[in-house]
């Protein structure tokens, strides 16, 4: 006797096998593999934070062979990396149409090499708009979700009841809950990374401390400029109060990144400052984000 | 549904304090009363009670549900007595019904609640010799600046030619010198404070 | 000579609580029976504070004096032949000597510590008692329970109170004298070091001096400012004025300015 509950039980089932057609178990760090997603044919997305080596990486595909992957480029701003088969190995996940909403059931689909393709189920906890990560990288959106998340689950393909893929499950963008990295963000960081090995960041090279104008105005004070770095370069000085980037007014750190972000690397970016009491306006060009690691 | 007693000796604040838990529809409302002798009888999830401390009594049978206090004339200050008679939030007199509840609701899911004036005096006390801006080592303000790109404690170790256990312990120094809970917290403070460069 | 036990009770008597609406406030000392009372300036931290005596008698103050550099406050309540704490010389307590600090940490009234003296030098007097907030502003004192200190800070372990010397000269000159400006220190240009002013108060001898939020210190009465202690030292000099070389955006050009330092409000 089929009831509701076995149909749904039945469905979620077949949601899994349909996903767990494109995630795969990624070897990449010495304790726990890690999840991937194959987004196209030979190419696999994965969390950046379980990459913890650039060669001798391998993957388990769904069919449950083991093949060497190379690292092509990595974002830590999105957690996201990306590895390149040498072939087309399976067919790739089937992007998600459907519009996130807080309450919609998900599940992560995860592979690991003993036990197969692996599922938690959740529910999508909240959704809103363009996030910066605390490692200053964009999400278009931030979705929160409701799931337990093993230690090799980061990287599994976060799915709409019909199997499709909304994103990619990470446990490093939060502490307080998993995140999912929208499709749409990674379509975005996989082209740049493809074409360019990596993601660029808009950069000024200022330390900018909040600072009281006047009752009313907060503005930003100059405290150190990085030596031949863009804004050096341009003639911004210490002590320099900076009061809109870009034709927006900023009060904090973080419109100043908007700002930047909203420019983009090689462009051009009007800074109103006050020097001295006296206003002055500096054309900055913005400059690629030096990588540490 | 929190199942919430209401303590207090004034009716008036009996009623107020009622109104407040009506307000709210995932507060279902067990009894209201002057005092706290009927809690055993109905086994509340959390209590609500404008008491004197010295009324607070714990139950014969040793299951003390959390209490929500609302202070009367003197604010007293957290004592280990309090949390043994089951006090989770000691809310200030000026207390708002929004804060109220959120007590409630965080006494309910086994949380403490400490209003801020009561943290302050917990909190050591700032050294007037503290600087506003916390000074980090060169050192550290180079593993600041890893860290604002996510970097592992690995990665970190590797690119600095130190071991991954200095590593770590160059991390820990930058949060407690933020005063930062995570390494998210301490570039969210790093970047404000100009340390980290945008 | 007095028992300990009457030491103590004695001291207790002359020690408050003092409330600072909003915030956990600590204790003061009554320095005089007319009723003027010492605590730490950070204790002060709203307009209007209420003393507490020991017998739970509450008044209402009156802060006299603020000295942010020293972090004393003297306060002014309305009583008479209230019972003043004696007031010791800081200048001869010695390490080893036993310490006593009176206060109300985490809230529990007219606790009393013990422990025995560290360390003395012209800005504190070091003991190995155990204090808590609460204890802020409150007494220091010698076997002889004359309060060689106002208890104000814990750093490694130790307690640190301003030496009473610190609160004579105080009372009889006012607080230490300020420029009225935060600062930060930072790298000018080519190495160079100075202090950029985050913030001038209003009506300060920074203010009046006409420097404002951005200029960088660079010297002080000629010679380079490499720290606040080159500038806390300028500052305490004794000197009516105070030449302090800046810069205003451009790096390469030096300017001077003078600040007029004049003592505090007096002392009350």
């Amino acid at each position: 006797m089929v009831t509701e509950l076995s149909a749904l039980s039945n469905d979620l089932a077949s949601a899994v096998e349909r996903a767990g057609r494109s995630v795969v178990a990624v070897h990449a760090r010495p304790r726990f593999s890690s999840c991937g997603v194959l987004w196209r044919p030979d190419v696999i997305v994965t969390a950046e934070h379980t990459i913890r080596r650039d060669e001798e990486i391998t993957v388990t595909l769904p069919d449950g062979a083991t093949q060497p992957a190379t690292l092509a480029g990595s974002d830590p701003g999105t957690d996201l990396a990306v590895l390149k088969l040498s072939a087309a190995a399976a067919e790739p996940a089937v992007p998600s149409n459907v519009e996130v909403r807080p309450g919609n059931l998900v599940l992560a689909i995860g592979r690991s090499e003993d036990s197969g393709v692996n599922a938690t189920l959740g529910i999508i906890s909240a959704v809103s708009g363009s996030w910066r990560t605390w490692r200053g990288g964009r999400l278009d959106n931030y979705i929160r979700l409701d799931l337990n998340m093993y230690p090799a689950s980061s990287g599994a393909a976060v799915i709409d009841p019909s199997g499709a893929v909304l994103g990619i499950a990470t446990a490093a963008l939060s502490r307080i809950a998993a995140v999912a990295i929208p499709a749409s963000t990674v379509n975005r960081v996989l082209d740049e990374i493809l074409t360019r090995g990596k993601v660029v960041r808009g950069y000024l090279g200022v330390g900018l401390r909040p600072v009281s104008v006047s009752k009313h105005q907060t503005s930003l004070i100059v405290l150190s400029v990085e030596p031949e770095g863009p804004a050096a370069k341009a003639g911004v000085l210490v002590g320099d109060i900076l009061v809109s980037l870009g034709g927006a007014v900023v009060a904090d750190t973080d419109d100043v990144q908007t700002a930047i972000e909203s420019s983009g690397v090689g462009k051009v970016i009007e800074a109103d400052l006050l020097r001295g009491g006296e206003p002055k306006r500096i054309a900055i060009t913005v400059g690629e984000r030096p990588r540490r690691d | 549904m929190i199942r919430l007693l209401i303590a207090a000796p004034s009716a008036v604040v009996r009623a107020g304090l009622e109104a407040l838990a009506a307000s709210n529809p995932a507060i279902e409302l067990a009894g209201s009363f002057a005092d706290l002798s009927s809690v055993e009888a109905l086994r509340p999830d959390v209590i609500l009670a404008a008491l004197p401390l010295e009324d607070l009594a714990p139950p014969a049978d040793g299951l003390a549900p959390p209490i929500v206090l609302l202070p009367g004339e003197s604010q007293p200050a957290w004592t280990r007595d309090m949390l043994r008679l089951g006090v989770r939030a000691l809310l200030s007199g000026n207390a708002s019904a929004a804060e109220v509840l959120a007590a409630v609701e965080a006494a309910a899911n086994g949380l403490a609640v400490l209003d801020p004036s009561t943290l302050d005096a917990l909190l050591p006390s700032a050294s007037p010799l503290s600087a506003d801006s916390p000074v980090l080592t060169p050192r550290e303000l180079e593993v600041l600046r890893m860290m604002a790109e996510g970097a592992a404690n690995k990665t970190i170790a590797w690119k600095l030619n130190i071991s991954e256990h200095t590593a770590k312990f160059h991390v820990a120094s930058i949060l407690g010198k933020l005063n930062a809970a995570s390494r998210a917290e301490a570039v969210a403070i790093g970047i404000r404070k100009g340390l980290i460069l945008i | 000579m007095l028992a300990f036990g009457e030491v103590a009770e004695r001291l207790r008597r002359s020690t408050v609580q003092v409330f600072a609406k909003g915030h956990g406030g600590g204790s003061g000392v009554i320095w005089n029976a007319d009723g003027l009372v010492i605590t730490n300036a950070h204790v002060i931290r709203s307009a209007n504070p209420q003393v507490e005596l020991w017998d739970g008698r509450r008044f209402d103050a009156r802060i006299g004096s603020r000295d942010p550099r020293r972090d004393l406050a003297a306060l002014r309540i309305a009583g008479s032949a209230l019972p003043a704490a004696a007031a010791g010389d800081s200048t001869a307590v010695r390490p080893g000597e036993l310490a006593i600090a009176i206060g109300s940490p985490l809230g529990f009234v007219g606790a009393l510590t013990t422990g025995v003296i560290h360390s003395v030098d012209r800005k504190w007097v070091r003991a190995s008692v155990r204090l808590a907030p609460g204890n802020s502003g409150g007494p220091l004192a010698n076997a002889q329970g004359q309060v060689i200190g106002i208890n104000t800070a814990v750093m490694n372990g130790l307690g640190l109170a301003v030496p009473s010397r610190e609160v004579g000269e105080f009372l009889r000159h006012g607080a230490r004298p300020r420029l009225g400006v935060e600062l930060q220190p930072v790298v000018v240009a080519k190495g160079r070091v100075g202090m950029l002013i985050l913030n001038v108060e209003p009506e300060s001898p920074a203010a009046t001096a006409s420097l404002r939020v951005g200029d960088v210190l660079v010297g002080v009465n000629g010679r380079p400012l490499e720290s606040i202690d080159n500038l806390s030292d300028a500052l305490d000099s004794g000197a009516g004025v105070l030449p302090l070389q800046f810069v205003r955006g451009d790096p390469a050009r030096v300017r001077e300015t003078v600040a007029q330092l004049r003592a505090q409000a007096e002392a009350a």
